[in-house]
């Protein structure tokens, strides 16, 4: 799963690479794919012919309560069989949406890493949150953290010994890439901490991490931790997308392009939905 | 305790308790458009410094301290200014806001006090709670808006100025809280509460309390105990009381809370703050900046939003201040600006929230010894820097009409710091206070600078004042004129052991003649007035000259000298509408002396009737008015002889051509007309 999803950073990096200085446009060409992705999964994962034949029983239902209005008969059994085949219908979703979902999901996260959050500002002050393995013992473990010239470390380590927690306070001076590096008791660690121009897209990646599963499927990019440091986290402030003058989260965003994209182009690619 | 018996702190709560309720009809936006240029390009440029006191400003101009002020001295003119009897910021304040004496503004002192029930009350608003409710479970929602109101009465100047399509921007002037409405920008200043509805409540997490002497408490803030358990501390920031919440009759409402963690390293000495979602990593002496705290009253439906800074005093022992909870400018839970928005345009402008709370600079909490002097110094510079950066965006804008900009650090850092650069002073330390010797001097270097950079919009279509409401005087001995009262038979005690009781509680009124409550106001008991007045009309002006002949005689017996300068007559120095609820006598303290907080709060302390002032407030200017006048200075020659803030506003008015209002009192500072 890591490899993949490493993967799919360098793909989604190569692919955004173009629209950094247009995030919108950006979104909307995904946007566009993912509902082109998406469709075709839907085709040949679904029962097209089943989609077809439980979309036309409803309708033919639909068709027989208003001819047959006043007959309570045809109406109940009508709205019973308009109940069956919807439930028919959404038997026909499982499918495709169980293969849709795990594409969707590193879709997400790597979009996630591109609009949803923003490189820290000159000026700045950032708290970076370490976990060590249970067995060093703060207690007796000294924990610093030094920085290039662009990051001052503005306060000495709070260590929380029963939780295996390390916290910093550092401050960002110019914008740029730059390293932070973590030593606890002679175990070293390093983290990518950015810098920069907030209107431009930056792949920000939170955490570097050991990689145990989940935090490999959420928290790729950086290259694996190994040793006593298992956890470093860099809490990049959150941001919206600005659509038109409107501030909303990048998610709903992504959601309606594609599902609108995904309806346009059901005719080209003759799906049925 | 009697059933009907009010602390301080029920007082306090009392003014908090429709704080929620007023958080629900806040912060719709204005429709009301304002104007954007005069026809003629006059401007004006007001700038307020809270308590500059025009002797001290001569001094350091005469040793070449104050270049921007003594250039401005002349090339335009300087004088001290006439302040208000008595010289109380929010009086004093009044008489510029509306060009009347107190008589015709209604605020006479900090505090007022209800004459039918003698029970105290802020005297600048008043929070009304809302009276219909919807009942939905535990729950009660305001079907009616509660209310903040204004009780100074009267126009301010400026409404005549946006009725005239002036552009103007006020900026915290005292005694404007509700702000009034109108055309024209304005943000409250002092008289704006904290979120408890209060004038600023800190509260202090410790491991170590202070030990309090018997009888002494801390007051302006709480004090709660904490413990380090396995290097942790767990606390709860309480919030305005949740009246949302459905009580018996006579139970208070619960109070609201927010949890915070601190986390300390074993050995180091810092720690992490987790509160709100938010986390921050802090050394010792480090603060925070301001962190929004959300109090859920109603879950999904009601939450009202304050904010607080977070100093980290020391790990071991441990010791955490918040700052008191100011109501957040981002999102007001009480009306803090006109237009509505504006509170937030100003947090946009200058990149982060500042302080709302009417008095920003927690001199209670260095009273207290809650922090040092530098903590309290770096407070204050805190709330001056927020100040500057809103000046400067403010200035910069300036384009046309009239610009008021205040600045209180002058006052509250004269209150704390006069101790420190008058080395009798009983406050004065020498061990901890030398090296603060010229904390008020730096400020007033400080202020030059401001000044500078609003000659620098100097031309011949603008106008500069630079004002003061009073000016300063040490505080070297309280006097308690409640004691002074009842050892001379105008007061009469119910149980005479208990001389502790705040807000005249244990009176006995039908054998009071007299009392006293606030700061300078003494009252008598009249008949068809007070409750249970007991002193006829026939008497009361035979009763009022015989205590004001007594008091004029007292003196100090160390020093000989009087202990009180002045004793006006109310009836004497008040004119207008509301000179009817002025105090029979306004007690004017000679320089040095002051009456004490006990006297303010209704109590009644024992020993002797003069006690040196040992207290970090050791400056002040509730004295007689002739001891503590204002300055002013102007761009353009000063014509009127014994100018006065009433006269301010005539003087604006009429620099932009407008007529002068008939019941302004004041003249034209240029004209001397």
């Amino acid at each position: 799963m890591l490899t993949i999803s490493n993967g799919l950073s360098a793909a989604f990096s190569l692919v955004m690479a173009p629209f950094v200085k247009l995030p919108l446009t950006g979104m909307i060409i995904i946007s566009v794919l993912t509902g082109v992705l998406m469709l075709i999964i839907y085709k040949y994962t679904s029962n097209q012919d089943g989609i077809t034949r439980a979309k036309d029983r409803i309708k033919a239902h639909f068709l027989a309560i208003m001819l047959y209005k006043d007959s309570l008969g045809v109406l109940l059994k009508s709205i019973g069989n308009i109940l069956r085949w919807n439930a028919v219908y959404m038997a026909h979703q499982l499918r495709p949406l169980a293969v849709m979902i795990v594409p969707v999901l590193l879709l997400l996260v790597q979009l996630n890493f591109w609009y949803g959050y923003r490189p820290y500002q000159v000026g700045e002050e950032a708290v970076i949150n370490v976990r060590v393995d249970k067995k060093v013992n703060l207690f007796e473990t000294p924990a610093t953290m030094t920085a290039d010239e662009g990051v001052q470390v503005q306060t000495a380590a709070v260590r929380q010994p029963l939780s295996g927690e390390i916290a910093w306070r550092v401050k960002a001076l110019t914008p740029g890439e730059h390293t932070l590096t973590i030593d606890v008791g002679g175990q070293t660690a390093t983290k990518r901490f950015v810098v920069g121009d907030t209107q431009r897209l930056v792949r920000l990646a939170p955490q570097r991490h050991n990689g145990n599963f989940w935090d490999g499927l959420l928290y790729p990019g950086e290259k694996q931790l190994a040793g006593a440091i298992t956890v470093v986290n860099v809490n990049y402030p959150g941001v919206e997308m600005n659509v038109l003058g409107w501030e909303m989260h990048w998610i709903i965003v992504y959601f309606v392009l594609s599902i609108l994209f995904g309806l346009s182009m059901k005719g080209l690619f003759h799906v049925d939905i | 305790m009697s059933r009907n018996k009010i602390t301080r702190r029920r007082f306090l709560q009392g003014l908090a308790a429709g704080t929620a309720g007023v958080a629900l009809g806040c912060g719709d936006e204005s429709n009301v458009s304002l104007p954007t240029a005069t026809q003629d390009g006059t401007r004006v440029i007001v700038v307020g410094f809270d308590g500059l006191d025009p002797l001290l400003v001569r001094q350091w101009m005469d040793e070449g301290r104050l270049p921007n002020f003594s250039r401005l001295a002349q090339t335009g003119g300087f004088s001290s200014l006439g302040t208000s009897v008595p010289p109380q910021s929010p009086v004093a304040w009044s008489n510029f806001i509306t060009g009347k004496n107190p008589g015709g503004h209604d605020i006479f002192d900090f505090i007022h006090r209800d004459p039918r029930t003698y029970l105290p009350f802020l005297s600048t608003s008043k929070t009304e709670a809302p009276e219909k409710f919807w009942h939905i479970g535990k729950y009660m929602i305001p079907s009616d808006s509660a209310g903040v109101k204004l009780m100074r009465k009267g126009k301010a100047f400026w409404e005549y100025l946006g009725e005239a399509g002036i552009p103007t921007t006020i900026f915290a002037v005292p005694s404007n809280y509700p702000p009034v409405e109108g055309p024209f920008r304005s943000l409250s200043g002092m008289g704006t509460p904290d979120l408890h509805g209060g004038y600023g409540s800190f509260s202090y997490f410790t491991d170590d309390p202070p030990q309090l002497a018997e009888g002494e408490e801390i007051t302006g803030g709480n004090v709660y105990p904490v413990q380090v358990i396995e290097g942790q501390v767990k606390g709860k920031i309480i919030g305005p009381k949740n009246t949302f919440v459905e009580v018996a009759e006579n139970d208070p409402a619960p109070d609201s809370e927010v949890p915070f963690n601190v986390f300390i390293d074993p050995t180091a000495d810092t720690a992490l703050l987790e509160v709100s979602d938010e986390q921050f990593v802090l050394q010792v002496g480090e603060w925070t900046d301001w962190v929004q705290l959300r109090f859920e009253m109603v879950p999904l439906v009601v939450t009202v939003k304050g904010m607080v800074r977070f100093l980290l005093k020391s790990v071991r022992p441990f010791k955490l201040y918040v700052s008191p909870i100011n109501i957040d400018p981002r999102e007001p839970a009480m009306p803090i600006s006109t237009p509505p928005e504006y509170s937030a345009e100003l947090c946009e402008a200058r990149g982060g929230p500042f302080h709302t709370q009417g008095i920003p600079e927690d001199t209670k909490a260095l009273s207290s010894q809650v922090f040092d002097n530098k903590e309290f110094l770096e407070q204050a510079h805190s709330v001056l820097a927020e100040r500057l950066d809103l000046y400067h965006y403010e200035l910069d804008r300036f384009q046309d009409g009239l610009l008021f900009f205040y600045f209180s650090s002058s006052d509250q850092i004269t209150h704390m710091f006069w101790r420190t650069m008058d080395h009798d002073h009983p406050a004065y330390v020498p061990e901890k206070d030398e090296a603060f010797t010229n904390v008020v001097r730096d400020t007033y270097e400080r202020f030059d600078k401001i000044l500078g950079e609003a000659m620098e919009k100097l031309d011949d279509k603008t106008t500069l004042l630079v004002m003061s409401d009073h000016g300063f005087a040490p505080y070297y001995k309280s006097f308690h004129l409640s004691t002074w009262l009842l050892d001379n038979g105008y007061v009469k005690l119910r149980d005479p052991s208990d001389r502790d009781s705040e807000f005249l509680q244990n009176v006995n009124w039908w054998g009071t003649k007299a009392y006293t409550l606030g700061i300078n106001s003494m009252y008598l008991n009249l008949i068809g007035r007070e409750g249970k007045g007991v002193v006829g009309a026939a008497d009361a002006d035979r009763l009022l000259d015989e205590i004001r002949e007594k008091l004029l005689q007292v003196v100090d017996p160390e020093t000989g000298r009087h202990v009180i300068s002045h004793a006006y007559k109310g009836s004497e120095v008040y004119q207008g509408e509301y000179a009817k609820n002025a105090p029979d006598l306004v007690i004017g303290y000679a320089r040095g002396y002051r009456g004490s907080w006990e006297t303010a709060l209704g109590k009644f302390p024992r020993g002797s009737l003069l006690r040196p002032n040992t207290d970090e407030w050791g400056g002040d200017h509730c004295m007689a008015a002739e001891e503590v006048p204002g300055s002013l200075f102007a761009s353009k020659p000063i014509e009127l002889v014994g100018a006065s803030l009433v006269d301010l506003p005539v003087t604006i008015l009429e620099l932009f051509g407008l007529p002068r209002p008939n019941d302004m009192i004041g003249k034209n500072v240029f004209t001397g007309k």
